[in-house]
């Protein structure tokens, strides 16, 4: 599918065909594109868990809903978990994912790339943010309390939490890419990690269910956003990005921006979808 | 316990749900027999609409606002469950579930084979 | 261009043409794109800024180098820098005043409502107090968010498919800070830096990536996630992977580039 089309059908689905598998090719391309995602920093934090719901038990499923996630749990039929691994970072502090990329001409000498700006300049600049003193220390929560993780600075948890980001992006997209819906959407991480052996130096974020569509593509129509000026600003915070209309009908035209929530027939739809599913209205 | 189907119509949590339902789908929802199986569970679980809502969402120990209570919403929701199984109907299950529902304690039941 | 197309580009660009400027509209799309991804509870969380090398001095454009990422801000003809809003959750819950699950427009819009177990009592009495204001007394906390790296490479990829090159690096926060008036709640994500590229669009080829079945699992941690070689060929038919670097000839690339740009060669 073209990009734009893919990033303008792409909505958080909420209504999945519980009954349909996904194809595990399918997977494998979402996957592959996440493999693709650029690395920040050039640290290898990504780590994902393919789950499947019918795998999991009853009491595991039911364990890990949250407030804002309920029916999608039971019909998705696929949970992809995002981690960063916070020791990958300390890890590319030794310099050799660099030197890597000196050897393959990705970072070259043109850009001071050299062994020794890796040693005097890169590589103090990673340990400042690994040391950085303004620390966060990580913490998993349990029915006993909580347990302590590892220590990290803010400035690399954020930069985990930037790649764990832009590798949900990618997935997200793969999957609409490849006909399928998808939605980010909290489950209960710290009973998830016990149940999929996730060590506590890994942090996460929301795992993104999977499936195919049990709503129509559209989903009612394009959740409605703040207007662009609010977010976007040129030369300096305050002044916003001048939004050119004619930028919106190029972008409408190639389906990337489309109609607004709510279509007119979106509540029928969401009637019929509960009778459909034997959910309440 | 004998409910009064009157008592449960004018009860303050029925009539926000029937009224918050009927502004959310608008004018096309049949909201038709929803009351009588209310209360029909309301005589089931052996409490009255209020009652029930009262138990779900209390206010927090320093007042002011409300909280959910975990546990009791489990045990409504397993409740429900059973006078599901009891009626042998989704559907009736369904309105008790959406009389809490629009009265702010989400729930969902399976999803359907 | 084919999705999988924009995935198998994406590289870490160096060499960017600094003489030709990016087209507005081709910005204006980067920002779209950013826009319409997803983010937790429909709150903007992730913030831009768009500035020009060309409209800074160079002492300007010093001020926003670190280390990896210096001649990028001499090549580069458009700086677009990305922010994690902290303050955001904290205006969805006090302001209301963008369609966000806060104000409720996700049940009104019917994407979350009584089928999911939601209504608008349910975000007034449950979702607001117990999801969105808890952590709120803390005031703005640094630790960055995956939804303002969600948008960020939304927009990237939409940068590529306008047939620009984009890399993503980090820059100094304090002269942005004072260069661009960037307020206090604002954290820093990366910069991207946007333009036509000088070198040929496979760069040095695709990067290295650590054995998918050592960093993606299936149903547990340890259970490598086994390539089926098939689907991997077709992936690669269709542009998602291509070719590893150093393609051949890249050293020779990089000293005529080096040359062009009259940046240290050896
Ligand atoms: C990190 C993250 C977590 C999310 N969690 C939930 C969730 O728990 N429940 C839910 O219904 N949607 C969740 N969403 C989806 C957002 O509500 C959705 O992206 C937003 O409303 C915009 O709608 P769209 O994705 O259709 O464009 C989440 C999104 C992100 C990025």
């Amino acid at each position: 599918m073209e990009f734009k089309a893919v990033a303008g059908w792409r909505r958080s689905v909420r209504f999945f065909e519980p009954w349909r598998e996904v194809e595990r090719e399918k997977i494998q391309a979402i996957m592959e594109a996440v493999h693709r995602a650029p690395r920040v920093l050039e640290v290898d934090f990504v780590r994902t868990v393919v789950v499947y719901r019918d795998q999991l038990k009853d009491h595991e499923l039911t364990a890990m809903k949250m407030p804002t996630t309920t029916a999608q749990v039971d019909m998705a039929p696929v949970y992809v978990f995002f981690y960063a691994d916070l020791e990958a970072l300390p890890r590319a502090a030794t310099g050799d994912n660099f030197r890597e990329l000196m050897a393959r001409g990705v970072l070259n000498r043109s850009h001071g790339w050299t062994e020794s700006f890796l040693e005097e300049q890169v590589l103090p600049y990673l340990r400042g943010i690994i040391d950085h003193p303004d620390r966060i220390t990580m913490r998993t929560r349990t029915p006993d309390g909580d347990i302590e993780g590892p220590s990290v600075s803010r400035a690399h948890l954020s930069l985990a939490r930037s790649a764990i980001g832009i590798a949900q992006e990618h997935a997200l997209l793969a999957a609409f890419d490849e006909g399928l819906g998808a939605q980010l959407s909290a489950l209960n991480t710290n009973i998830a990690n016990g149940i999929l052996g996730v060590p506590n130096t890994w942090t996460t974020s929301s795992p993104m269910l999977l499936g195919y569509h049990g709503e129509s593509r559209e989903t009612g129509g394009q959740r409605p956003r703040e207007p662009f000026e609010e977010d976007f600003f040129e030369m300096r915070y305050g002044h916003p990005f001048y939004r050119e209309p004619a930028v919106v009908d190029r972008l409408t035209a190639a389906e990337m921006i489309q109609p607004t929530a709510p279509l007119p027939w979106r509540k029928d739809e969401l009637r019929a979808l509960a009778r459909k599913f034997g959910l309440p209205d | 316990m004998a409910v009064d189907v009157a008592a449960v119509r004018s009860s303050e949590a029925t009539r926000a749900w029937l009224s918050s339902r009927a502004a959310y789908w608008g004018p096309g929802a049949s909201q038709a027999g929803f009351v009588e199986t209310l209360a029909e569970f309301c005589e089931f679980a052996g409490k009255m609409p209020d009652e029930i809502l009262s138990e779900c969402l209390r206010p927090s120990k320093e007042g002011g606002a409300l909280v959910l209570r975990v546990r009791a919403r489990r045990q409504y929701i397993d409740a429900i469950e059973r006078f599901e199984a009891q009626t042998g109907s989704r559907k009736a299950a369904n309105v008790v579930r959406s009389f809490l529902i629009y009265n702010g304690v989400a729930m969902n039941p399976s999803i359907l084979p | 261009m084919d999705f999988r197309q924009v995935i198998g580009r994406q590289r870490s660009y160096q060499y960017f043409e600094p003489w030709r400027p990016v087209e507005r509209d081709k910005i204006q799309v980067i920002l779209e794109a950013g826009r319409l991804a997803s983010r937790a509870v429909n709150t903007a969380f992730s913030k831009a800024i768009v500035t020009y090398r060309d409209s800074l001095t160079e002492e300007e454009r010093d001020a926003l180098k670190t280390p990896l990422s210096a001649t990028l801000f001499d090549l580069a003809p458009v700086y677009i820098l990305w922010y994690h809003d902290m303050d955001a959750r904290r205006r969805a819950v006090e302001e209301r005043k963008w369609p966000t699950v806060a104000s409720g427009t996700l049940v009104e819009v019917g994407a979350l409502g009584p089928p999911h177990g939601w209504s608008h009592k349910y975000v007034q009495e449950v979702i607001l107090p117990e999801v969105l204001t808890p952590g709120l007394d803390s005031g703005p906390q640094r630790g960055g968010n995956a939804d303002a790296s969600l948008a960020m490479q939304q927009g990237l990829l939409a940068a590529l498919d306008e047939g620009l090159a984009a890399t993503l690096a980090p820059f100094d926060e304090a002269g942005a800070k004072r260069l661009l008036h960037i307020p206090d709640t604002w954290e820093p994500v990366m910069a991207m830096l946007v333009g036509y590229p000088a070198e040929s669009w496979e760069a040095a080829g695709q990067e290295p990536r650590p054995p998918l079945e050592d960093v993606c699992f299936e149903q547990a941690v340890g259970r490598g996630f086994v390539r089926d070689p098939e689907v991997h060929e077709r992936l690669r038919q269709a542009g998602m992977i291509q070719r590893e670097s150093p393609v051949p000839w890249r050293e020779r690339e990089v000293r005529a580039l080096s040359r062009m740009a009259e940046l240290p060669s050896d």
